[in-house]
């Protein structure tokens, strides 16, 4: 009984984060890129992003004026 | 989460298919470890030192404690101070890694509380990890390594309350995760207690007539 409310348990939450989570942040986790779903306290503390994404508004890049 | 029990998955399985390989070859695997766990250190960002992988195998200690007996709590007993050690080694690398950080960005003194309880834990799982080798388990008495081993509760509530004050979007799979883990632990330790009541014989003493 208790071995199947714990297999539950993490199929439940396997699932929600999967449905959640974008699996390309776990990608980019994976391969040491910070991401909104993995941000991190080095991040925060460093000032590259805050938990909406980012400090400060970005300058649109070339590439937004199809440059 | 997702690489979290992703990593978790993993793990189960190659325990549940390769126990015996990892019990007799657990000492290259310390040793492959700590190489990943260096380089891991000398990287900014890894899921190594940022505690992914460590709480992957704690995950897996904690929950072989409170499994009914089967064939998959056989095959996880059978590698639990192995999945330990592996994992305190990368518990290792991720509290350095925030030490140093923290030290480097001048907020050691003035962090967040989760840092805190972090580094709390790395000091209880001290003890644990160096009494979990089989070599210095052998020179302590079975109760002393037990009582010394209670311990690792109080390491899994400050792990708890270390990823819960983050309070990031993990949060409630971490609530959840260590409700269950507690409550089913307390469920174990009561039902333990009531099984002790009930075995010792009540003494009467002969009715003189």
């Amino acid at each position: 009984m208790k071995n199947i409310l714990i297999l539950i348990l993490f199929i439940a939450i396997t699932g929600i984060s999967l449905a959640t989570e974008p699996i390309s942040d776990s990608a980019d986790i994976i391969s040491g890129a910070t991401n909104l779903t993995y941000n991190t306290e080095i991040d925060l503390i460093a000032g590259a992003s805050d938990n909406n994404g980012s400090s400060e508004q970005s300058e649109p890049s070339v590439d937004t004026y199809g440059g | 989460m997702t690489v979290i029990l992703g990593l978790t998955l993993i793990l189960v399985l190659l325990a549940f298919l390769f126990y015996k390989y990892i019990r007799k070859l657990n000492k290259y695997l310390y040793l492959i470890a700590i190489i990943l766990g260096v380089i891991s250190f000398l990287q900014e960002i890894t899921i190594i030192n940022l505690g992914y992988v460590g709480l992957s195998f704690f995950l897996i200690v904690m929950f072989t404690g409170v499994l009914e007996k089967s064939e998959i709590k056989k095959r996880l007993m059978g590698v639990r101070a192995e999945y330990a050690i592996l994992g305190t080694i990368f518990v290792i690398v991720h509290g350095l890694k925030f030490v140093v950080f923290s030290i480097d960005f001048y907020f050691f003194w003035d962090a967040p509380i989760n840092f805190y309880l972090g580094i709390a834990a790395f000091f209880i799982c001290a003890p644990l990890f160096i009494t979990s080798f089989m070599w210095l388990r052998k020179k302590l008495k079975g109760k002393t390594w037990k009582k010394l081993h209670q311990l690792s509760y109080l390491f899994y509530l400050l792990v708890a309350l270390h990823l819960i004050l983050i309070t990031n979007q993990r949060m409630w799979y971490y609530i959840v995760i260590f409700s269950v883990y507690f409550i089913l632990k307390g469920i174990m330790i009561v039902q333990k207690n009531h099984g002790k009541t009930k075995e010792i014989p009540v003494k009467t003493k002969p009715i003189q007539t």
